[in-house]
C-alpha cells in the first residue's frame, strides 16, 4: 500500500491535491452531501478563437446567458455551502463575457479562490490591474510559440499573437511590481502534430518570464471526435525533455507526464471524483463533468444557475442521483468517457482507496500553492 | 453631429450580446477595430473599455453615439473622468442622446497613471487574500459515529431472500485451484481461483445471523465466474446495488458506497480485500489494469436489430404510462453498439424534465429487459462553419 500523495511541492500542476482535503473525504465517505472544493466553469460558451484542438465543440447544449446577478448569486452561494475555489476555465472564454472582471472581484470579495485560464487576448493593461490582484492563477493558453503556428493552431490572424505576447509580458510586470502572489502559467494543448512548437514556446516563456508553461496532452471523447493520436505522444519524449530543461530557478516547463504515458487509459470504472470537483457549462448548465455537458448526455444533467439558485441545485435530490449513478455498478469510466478528463487524477487517487491500494492520510509539511484547486 | 465612423453603442451592444448567445468560435465584435472590446453590464465600463480597444489598435481618435435611454443609465461626469486617462474627451448632448468623442493623446494617457492609482487597491485585495489563506484551517477527520450492527432496512427483503435459498453455504473442499481463506468470527469466506485468476467457487460459512448468511451467499454468487480482483475491486459495490430496494429513498443522502451505506458491507469489503491481498502475496501476482465491463446477455445479442428495438419501445411506452405521460412520449430512435439506446422526447415532455425522466426509463429498461443498456439523446452538433472548413 503507498500513499497517495507524496509529492506537494511548491506548485503541483501534475498531480491531485485531494489528500489536503481529508475533512471533505471522510465526510463523503460517511455519506455526506459535501460541497465541491473546487469548481470548473466558463461565463459564456462563446470563444474569439478558434483553435482546432477545441473540445468545446463536443460540449455543445442549449444556451442560456449568465448575467450580473446570476454570477453573483452563484458566487454567494458557493461561499455558503463551501466552495473554496472556481476556476474560470471550461468551455467558453470567460473574458469575453460582459461579467468576468466583477465576476473574479465578486469572487475574491467573498473569500473564494479565483483562476482562470484565457487566451488573454482582449485583456489591456488596465483589466489586468483590475483582476490580477484577485487571482490565485491566471493561465494562458497558448500553444505555439512562432507566429505563424499560432494563427493556424489558434485559428486567428498573426498580429493576434503579438499582442497576447505583450499581455503576458503586462501580466508578469504587473505582477513583479506589486508584489502580488498570483501565479502566471502559460498551458500548451500538444497534439502530436503540434511538436515543431514545443521548444519555440519554451524559449518564448524564458523570455517573458511566467512562474511556468505546462504542455499537456489533448482530450478527445469517447468516439475519439478530435482524432488524437496518443501512441504518437511517445515519440516525443526527448524534445518534451529538451523543453523541461530549459527551466530556471524561476521559471518551470512541465510536462503532465502522467497523461500523456497514461495514453488515454483510466485505471478505473467509477467515477467518485466530481462531487469535489464540479463543471458548469458558459451555458450556465451544471454537469458533473465537461464531458458530459452536450445534450447526449442530458440524463447527467443537474440543473442550471441561469434558473435556479446553485444552493437549491446542490441541495437537491437530483443532484445527488447523477453524482450517485456515477458511483455506481451502472457507471464504467473505460467505456462511457472521454480521454483524460479533469477529475482523471482525483478519481484514481479515490478508487486506488476504496480499493484499499492506497491509503489516504494528512500530509506533512505545508500546504501546497493553489490548495483550493483539486 | 454625427462623425463618419462613429460607433453606434446601442447597435454594438445589441450585436455583441447576441453573439455571446449564438456564436461558439470565432467570437468578433464589429468594427473590426473592437475586437478586444468587451461589453460590461455598467455602461461606463463598457464604454471606457470601447475607447481602451479603439486606442489599443492605434487609432488617433474614436466616436461613439450613445442612445437616450442608455445615457439615463450612464454616469457622464464618472465616464468623462474616466475617458480623460487616454485622451481628450468632448461630449455632446442631443435630442437622441450624445456623442462621446475621444481624440487619443500621450498627455491624457500620463494624466492617467494608473498603476499608482491603483496600487493602494490592489496592495489591499491582496492582504485580503492573504488573510484568507492564513483562515484556511483543516478540521481533523471525523471517525464514523455509526455503531450499528442491524443491517438498513432497505437492504431487508433481498438479504433475507437470499438468506431463504442458501446454495453456497459450506466449506470450500479443495479442487483443482488455489484455495484462499478469510476466517473471521461470524463470517467465514473462502474462494478457489484458477490459473486464469477466475474465481470458480465461493463459500460462506459460520454466518451467525439469517441475515449475515444473506449477505454473504450474495456475495459468493457474485464472485463465482469473475476474475479475483475485479471481485476486490466492485464485487460488493455491486451486491448493495443489487440488494437496495429502489423504491425507497438512499441510505445516506451523499454517495452511497457499501461503506457509507452499512457497516456490514464495509465488514465484507474488508474480507474480499484481505482475501485478493492474501491471494496476490501467495501467488506474486501484481495487481493489474481491470478493465472487466459486464458484458450483454446472450440472450440479448441473439435478438435482432429490430425486435430489440420493438422491446426497448415497449419498455418506453409502459414506464411512460406508469409515469402519467401521454403514449409516444419517448421514442427509441437508434440503437448503437448493442447496448447504447438513443431516445427522442415528444414535445409534451418538458425541457427541465428530460434528465431524470431519461435516467428512469433507463433503469426501467434496466430491470426488465437487459442489465447492460444505456440511455442517451441525440447529440447537438456544433455549428461552427469555420472550423469545420
Amino acid at each position: 500500500m503507498s500513499s497517495s500523495l507524496t509529492e506537494h511541492t511548491d506548485l503541483i500542476l501534475d498531480g491531485t491535491k485531494i489528500a489536503w482535503h481529508l475533512d471533505r473525504v471522510h465526510a463523503w465517505e460517511r455519506g455526506e452531501r459535501i460541497a465541491p472544493i473546487t469548481i470548473d466553469m466558463a461565463l459564456t460558451r462563446a470563444c474569439n478563437f478558434a483553435c482546432h484542438f477545441c473540445y468545446a465543440m463536443l460540449q455543445e447544449n442549449d444556451r442560456q446567458v449568465i448575467t450580473r446577478e446570476v454570477i453573483v448569486h452563484f458566487l454567494e452561494d458557493c461561499a455558503e455551502i463551501g466552495v473554496k475555489g472556481i476556476s474560470l476555465v471550461s468551455d467558453g472564454e470567460s473574458t469575453i463575457s460582459p461579467v468576468f472582471v466583477d465576476a473574479v472581484q465578486t469572487g475574491s470579495r467573498l473569500g473564494l479562490s479565483m483562476a482562470s485560464g484565457t487566451n488573454a487576448f482582449v485583456f489591456n493593461r488596465r483589466k489586468l490591474e483590475e483582476v490580477l490582484p484577485h487571482l490565485t492563477y491566471l493561465r494562458v493558453n497558448i500553444s505555439a510559440g512562432e507566429r505563424n503556428r499560432y494563427a493556424e493552431i489558434m485559428g486567428v490572424k498573426e498580429e493576434w499573437f503579438d499582442r497576447v505576447v505583450q499581455n503576458i509580458r503586462d501580466m508578469v510586470d504587473i505582477k513583479k511590481k506589486h508584489h502580488l502572489p498570483v501565479t502566471i502559467g502559460l498551458q500548451m494543448v500538444l497534439m502530436p502534430q503540434y511538436a515543431d512548437q514545443i521548444l519555440p514556446l519554451a524559449r518564448l516563456g524564458k523570455e517573458l518570464r511566467p512562474d511556468y508553461l505546462i504542455i499537456k496532452h489533448c482530450s478527445d471523447d469517447e468516439e475519439g471526435s478530435l482524432g488524437v493520436d496518443y501512441s504518437a505522444y511517445a515519440r516525443l519524449t526527448e524534445v518534451l525533455k529538451e523543453a523541461e530543461a530549459l527551466s530556471d530557478k524561476d521559471y518551470s516547463v512541465r510536462i503532465k507526464w502522467s497523461k500523456i504515458q497514461a495514453e488515454g487509459k483510466r485505471s478505473y470504472q467509477r467515477c467518485y471524483g466530481p462531487p469535489f470537483m464540479l463543471q458548469i457549462s458558459g451555458s450556465g448548465l451544471i454537469a458533473p463533468c465537461g464531458m458530459l455537458f452536450n445534450e447526449r448526455y442530458k440524463k447527467f444533467h443537474m440543473g442550471n444557475i441561469v434558473e435556479e439558485r446553485f444552493r437549491d441545485i446542490w441541495r437537491s435530490d437530483r443532484y445527488w442521483e447523477v453524482m450517485n449513478y456515477l458511483a455506481s455498478e451502472d457507471f464504467n469510466a473505460q467505456k462511457m468517457c472521454g480521454t483524460l478528463c479533469l477529475q482523471h487524477k482525483v478519481n484514481e487517487v479515490l478508487d486506488g482507496y476504496k480499493k484499499g491500494q492506497l491509503s489516504l492520510t494528512q500530509p506533512d509539511g505545508q500546504p501546497p500553492q493553489h490548495i483550493d484547486f483539486v | 453631429m454625427r462623425v463618419p465612423d462613429q460607433i453606434d453603442f446601442d447597435n454594438v451592444v445589441k450585436a455583441y450580446q447576441e453573439s455571446l448567445f449564438t456564436v461558439l468560435r470565432g467570437f468578433r465584435p464589429t468594427p473590426a477595430y473592437l475586437e478586444i472590446w468587451v461589453h460590461d453590464e455598467d455602461p461606463v465600463k463598457s464604454i471606457l473599455n470601447m475607447i481602451e480597444a479603439a486606442q489599443g489598435v492605434g487609432r488617433p481618435d474614436v466616436s461613439i453615439h450613445v442612445g437616450a435611454e442608455t445615457v439615463k443609465k450612464l454616469d457622464l461626469s464618472r465616464l468623462s473622468k474616466l475617458a480623460a486617462r487616454t485622451g481628450r474627451v468632448r461630449i455632446d448632448g442631443g435630442a437622441d442622446g450624445v456623442d462621446v468623442h475621444v481624440t487619443f493623446s500621450a498627455e491624457g494617457a500620463a494624466r492617467g497613471t494608473t498603476i499608482e492609482e491603483r496600487a493602494a487597491e490592489i496592495k489591499q485585495a491582496w492582504e485580503r487574500r492573504q488573510k484568507q489563506f492564513a483562515a484556511h484551517l483543516y478540521e481533523p477527520a471525523k471517525a464514523s459515529t455509526s455503531a450499528s450492527a442491524s443491517v438498513h432496512p432497505i437492504y431487508v427483503r433481498a438479504i433475507e431472500s437470499l438468506a431463504a435459498d442458501v446454495t453456497h453455504e459450506g466449506e470450500l473442499i479443495p479442487g483443482r485451484g488455489r484455495v484462499i481463506e478469510s476466517r473471521r468470527e461470524g463470517m467465514n469466506l473462502s474462494v478457489e481461483v484458477d490459473a486464469d485468476h477466475i474465481v470458480r467457487r465461493a463459500r460462506h460459512w459460520g454466518g451467525r445471523t439469517h441475515l449475515w448468511r444473506g449477505l454473504l451467499e450474495g456475495l459468493c454468487r457474485i464472485m463465482e465466474g469473475n476474475h479475483l480482483q475485479e471481485c476486490s475491486d466492485h464485487a460488493v459495490i455491486r451486491l448493495e446495488n443489487r440488494l437496495r430496494d429502489r423504491s425507497q429513498p438512499r441510505p445516506v443522502l451523499g454517495i452511497v458506497t457499501p461503506e457509507s451505506a452499512d457497516p456490514a458491507f464495509a465488514l465484507l469489503l474488508d474480507r474480499v480485500h484481505e482475501i485478493f491481498r492474501q491471494y496476490c502475496r501467495v501467488t506474486g501476482t501484481a495487481v493489474g489494469e481491470n478493465t472487466f465491463d459486464l458484458s450483454p446477455s446472450a440472450e440479448w445479442l441473439a435478438l435482432g436489430e429490430k425486435e430489440r428495438l420493438a422491446r426497448i419501445q415497449q419498455v418506453l411506452d409502459e414506464s411512460c404510462g406508469e409515469l402519467g405521460l401521454p403514449p409516444r412520449s419517448a421514442i427509441c430512435v437508434q440503437l448503437q453498439r448493442d447496448v447504447k439506446v438513443v431516445v427522442d422526447f415528444s414535445d409534451q415532455v418538458g425541457l427541465k424534465e428530460k434528465p431524470g425522466l431519461i435516467m428512469k426509463l433507463e433503469a426501467a429498461a434496466k430491470q426488465k429487459l437487459e442489465k447492460t443498456l444505456h440511455f442517451y439523446i441525440e447529440e447537438m452538433h456544433d455549428g461552427n462553419k469555420i472550423r469545420r472548413l
